[in-house]
């Protein structure tokens, strides 16, 4: 029984991860055919992860980090 | 879990065999940010700088690492009480990781913006260098989630 309640709590953070690793799954297929298939990186993408690595990078260096990088209790 | 992560770390770990921009075959389209330029009157491109595919590689690599890390923490973070009653181990051990991380984040902001400011290659070889240690924690970070999220076994 208490295995049954292991494996449905395993069950449940899966589900929940999902659509994170869905995410990274995506991005990692796009970079990776382009960078194996000479495919052509359009604007939209460029554009895309210009934004994201500006804003990023502006937040880290004004000092704000997500809550999950820091050592809670 | 240990099935929803693999594909992932499977797909970094071959961005990392595929190198960064070494050899690299990636086009920008026209007009990119990577790959500014404008349209002239009779409609041929006037680039107003040079196309920078390693930056492309660059960003796109370390996006992809930032969010597999971030993804494990946050989830550990968001899941705290029922990852711990499957495994205290795991709290712990990211925290660890968590002042790395941070660290390596902090030394990318600045390596890239020296970067945009001074594009040469001593500072893509700094960005670059970051970069591989960020992706050197991907897998560092997932497997302490993999091995302690299974089952008691009987």
């Amino acid at each position: 029984m208490e295995e049954l309640a292991a494996i449905s709590g395993l069950v449940t953070l899966a589900v929940k991860a999902a659509p994170e690793v869905e995410q990274v799954y995506k991005d990692a297929k796009t970079l990776i055919t382009s960078l194996f298939n000479k495919g052509v990186i359009t604007k939209a993408q460029q554009d895309a992860s210009m934004q994201w690595a500006d804003d990023h990078q502006a937040a880290v260096l004004a000092g704000n980090t997500p809550p999950e990088f820091e050592i809670e209790p | 879990m240990k099935i929803l992560l693999l594909p992932a770390t499977l797909l970094i770990s071959a961005l990392l065999v595929a190198g960064l921009g070494g050899g690299c075959t990636t086009q920008l389209e026209n007009g990119g940010a990577y790959a500014p330029g404008t349209n002239s009157a009779s409609g041929v491109f006037v680039p107003t700088q040079a196309p920078d595919p390693a930056l492309y590689v660059a960003d796109a690599s370390y996006k992809l690492a930032y969010d597999a890390i971030d993804g494990v923490l946050k989830f550990e973070r968001e899941n705290r009480a029922e990852v711990a009653k499957l495994s205290p181990k795991v709290k712990p051990a990211l925290d660890v990781i968590r002042p790395t991380v941070k660290d390596v984040d902090r030394r990318w902001a600045l390596a890239r913006a020296a970067y945009k400011i001074n594009p040469i290659p001593a500072n893509l070889s700094t960005l670059q260098n970051v970069l591989a240690e960020i992706q050197r924690l991907v897998p560092v970070v997932q497997s302490q989630l993999n091995p302690n999220l299974s089952p008691p076994t009987p």
